[in-house]
């Protein structure tokens, strides 16, 4: 029997170990890693997101939880025992890389400050998709090969190629727009309030290195294996990890801006009012209370509506209006959305969910009300935080 | 028995050729992108039918193949096309999930189209041979434009009693229509299923007579015209305060009418609050859950439309309307609803 002195067996570890690596090729570490990153980061951002609607979350989350099997599939095919396997390991990796980047597209698109209603975008990148898909079962645009006699690797054909690239490239464009819109980046602003463009520049890089290697690949007549592409979706990845997982400015979706929130009695009495940003504060509270109960009478008497006003809308401005019987919620922005819409939602849930809350009497009990200051703190976040900074620095 | 198929071919191109014109003359004074949809995609459809023919002729095997795959992704287009028409001027509008799921069968319907196996040459160069799942992408992409195209056709049924028009296809075969088409989806994918050698185009026929039964219906439906199926019901024009012209769309638009205030209100509403919300440009809209009143200028007037429901297609219609009220300046009545009838109803 051979005793091995404590020596002996460090030494043997490290040969182990170096045997290891030996094994694990990069070729299959990449993706590895990259599967562990996507998982992360979709637990994050699913815990971060924990109580906002699925009606809000729902893209983002699917975008993020298909990079799992994106990167999955592919540690799976590179170990496949037979070819064929291998290669339907790849095209389901593809196929899951498909949803991933129309849900990321889908998602960042409602984000954008004016969301419009972008048909050929949203069509044909669905189609796109779609093609791509198709084309997945080609073995002229989609195989495996063996390299180092070790792992399968993927090669793709530049028909496959090239949607691939318009439906990514385009994905990526949208995220960036609306990370950029939606003050996403304010995560890396400095104490006095100035935003660091590094990390834009970072994420813009990644954008441009992805494409200029697809781009490589493609005039080349086909990619020679993934992994690079795959550490620089793994990159983003840990980003938006960052983004959406941790930066408390993007816990507030819509990227419009906000000016004033106001409850309003059905009687035309202001109730509540929070501002913003003080120094564009909207006109008289009690002007603004008297038209919008004025127009909703109006309107909901002689045209025949069953319901009270839910949105005035200016080329610049408007109000989204949440109802209850007796009370309007009125939250003054500058361009209206869906997310903004979701967050309202939330918004008038909570403050009349709330423990101190109470019908007030037609003469608008003002004080009852102070908790909802509170309440806009919680939903509103990054707003109250930014106004306030944007204060303290002018002060 | 080739003579038959051949003189059926010939049948099912005239018969394509003539919808295809009636859905030019039906659409021809339509807003202009999307009449110019339709009548693409009929077009579509005479060239899918073009091909088969080819198809019939041809004596060699790879060629054949080609035109069977071309073919094929022109019957794809074809229902694409026709599929978005519908969704763009429904009073539904915008169902995006089931216009995003169109998308994308109709996408890999296009890849797959190129693939080695989804359609094959066999024994029979004139009738090549489906792949099940290849046949089942178009069954699907036929079920999603079935729904489409028939929910759009009852929607008209319905709009007739707002518009005040005499419907001439009765409601209840307006639905009797669209169950017999999901039973004929219904045999289509059980077809792909069982029968995995089925030909490509068993069913160009029916296609053909189907679609010039809907050109048909389209052209004798009197709202056919409509650029977008939704109830509207009155549109006014509005100088310092009053209302100048009214047209009323329905029955239902008549109480704006009575309104002896309605002007004042809206003006004032639109000048109070742009005072109050500090802002640089006028009101656009206001909406309730079941009214929307959409705002225009047209010159220092205002136009206000009343409606259902929001889309943007009813925006670029109303700018339109401005633009004509701006450049014919109608003195009268008459004159203004000669403009709204052009553009909001093409009558």
């Amino acid at each position: 029997m051979i005793i091995l002195t404590t020596s002996q067996m460090f030494l043997l570890d490290i040969v182990l170990i170096l045997s290891w690596f030996n094994l694990v090729d990069v070729v299959l570490l990449i993706p590895i890693i990259a599967t562990v990153i996507a998982t992360l980061t979709f637990l994050l951002v699913f815990f971060s997101f924990y109580s906002k609607p699925w009606k809000l979350k729902g893209w983002l989350l699917t975008g993020l939880f298909f990079f799992i099997p994106w990167a999955g599939f592919t540690v799976l095919m590179r170990l496949a025992p037979n070819e064929n396997d291998a290669l339907w390991l790849l095209r389901l990796s593809f196929i899951s890389s498909q949803i991933s980047y129309y849900s990321s597209y889908r998602f960042h698109h409602l984000m954008v400050y004016k969301p419009t209603d972008n048909r050929i975008a949203t069509f044909g990148l669905a189609a796109l998709s779609g093609i791509c898909i198709g084309l997945t079962f080609s073995t002229n645009n989609l195989k495996v090969v063996v390299a180092s006699n070790k792992y399968y690797t993927d090669q793709f054909g530049p028909f496959l190629m090239l949607p691939n690239i318009l439906v990514g490239t385009w994905a990526a464009y949208f995220t960036f727009k609306a990370l950029s819109q939606m003050d996403a980046f304010a995560l890396f602003y400095d104490d006095e309030g100035r935003r660091n463009t590094i990390p834009i520049f970072m994420f813009g890089g990644l954008i441009i290195i992805a494409f200029i290697t697809m781009a490589a690949w493609f005039v080349q007549g086909g990619s020679s294996d993934s992994s690079p592409f795959i550490l620089i979706i793994a990159l983003a990845l840990i980003f938006l990890g960052i983004t959406y997982g941790i930066n408390p400015t993007s816990k507030i979706l819509a990227p419009q801006r906000l000016w004033s929130f106001l409850i309003v009695h059905t009687s035309g009495l202001p109730v509540y009012e929070h501002h913003f940003a003080k120094e564009e504060r909207i006109g008289e509270l009690a002007l603004v209370a008297m038209a919008i109960t004025a127009s909703n009478t109006t309107i909901q008497a002689n045209l025949n509506s069953n319901s009270p006003v839910d949105e005035i809308s200016m080329e610049d401005r408007g109000i989204i209006i949440e109802f209850t019987s007796d009370l309007l919620f009125c939250l003054v922005v500058d361009h209206n959305s869906l997310q903004l819409q979701i967050e309202m939602e939330v918004l008038v849930n909570r403050i009349i969910n709330h423990p101190e809350f109470t019908i007030p009497d037609a003469g608008g009990e003002y004080g009852k009300f102070a908790y909802v200051d509170d309440v806009i703190k919680e939903v509103f976040e990054s707003k109250t935080i930014e106004s306030a900074r944007r204060e303290a620095a002018r002060d | 028995m080739t003579d038959f198929i051949a003189i059926l071919l010939y049948a099912t191109i005239l018969i394509s050729l003539v919808a295809t014109l009636f859905i030019i003359l039906t659409f021809r004074k339509f807003y202009a992108g999307l009449g110019l949809t339709i009548i693409l995609a009929y077009l579509i459809f005479s060239i899918h039918f073009s091909l088969e023919l080819v198809l019939h002729n041809i004596t060699d095997n790879d060629q054949a193949l080609v035109v069977a795959r071309i073919s094929s992704v022109f019957l794809s287009t074809g229902m694409y096309l026709l599929h978005y028409f519908h969704d763009e001027i429904s009073a539904e509008y915008r169902e995006r999930k089931t216009m995003t799921l169109a998308s994308i069968v109709w996408g890999t319907i296009l890849g797959a189209a190129w693939l080695h196996g989804s359609i094959k040459i066999d024994d029979n160069i004139h009738a090549p041979v489906v792949h099940p799942l290849f046949g089942l992408l178009f069954v699907l992409q036929a079920g999603l434009l079935i729904y489409r195209v028939t929910s759009h056709i009852i929607t008209m049924g319905r709009l007739s009693d707002h518009y005040g028009v005499e419907g001439r296809i009765p409601f209840k075969y307006r639905i009797l229509i669209q169950r017999i088409l999901y039973i004929f989806v219904a045999i289509g994918a059980l077809n792909y299923i069982f029968i995995s050698d089925s030909p490509s185009t068993p069913f160009s026929f029916l296609i053909a007579v189907g679609g010039f039964l809907l050109a048909i219906l389209y052209n004798r439906d009197p709202l056919s015209s409509l650029p977008i199926a939704q109830p509207m019901q009155a549109l006014a024009m509005l100088r310092e305060g009053e209302v100048l012209y009214l047209h009323v769309f329905s029955s239902s638009g008549e109480t704006v009418a009575q309104q002896e205030d309605f002007g004042a209100l809206m003006t004032t509403l639109g000048q109070f609050y742009r005072e109050i919300m500090r802002s640089e440009t006028r009101i656009r809209s206001i909406s309730t859950k079941d009214v929307l009143l959409m705002f225009e200028m047209a010159g220092e007037d205002y136009l206000v439309l009343v409606l259902k429901h929001r889309a943007p297609l009813v925006r670029r219609i109303l700018r339109s309307v401005a633009g004509a009220v701006i450049r014919e300046n109608p003195m009268d009545q008459v004159e203004f609803s000669g403009i709204v009838q052009r553009y909001l109803l093409f009558e």
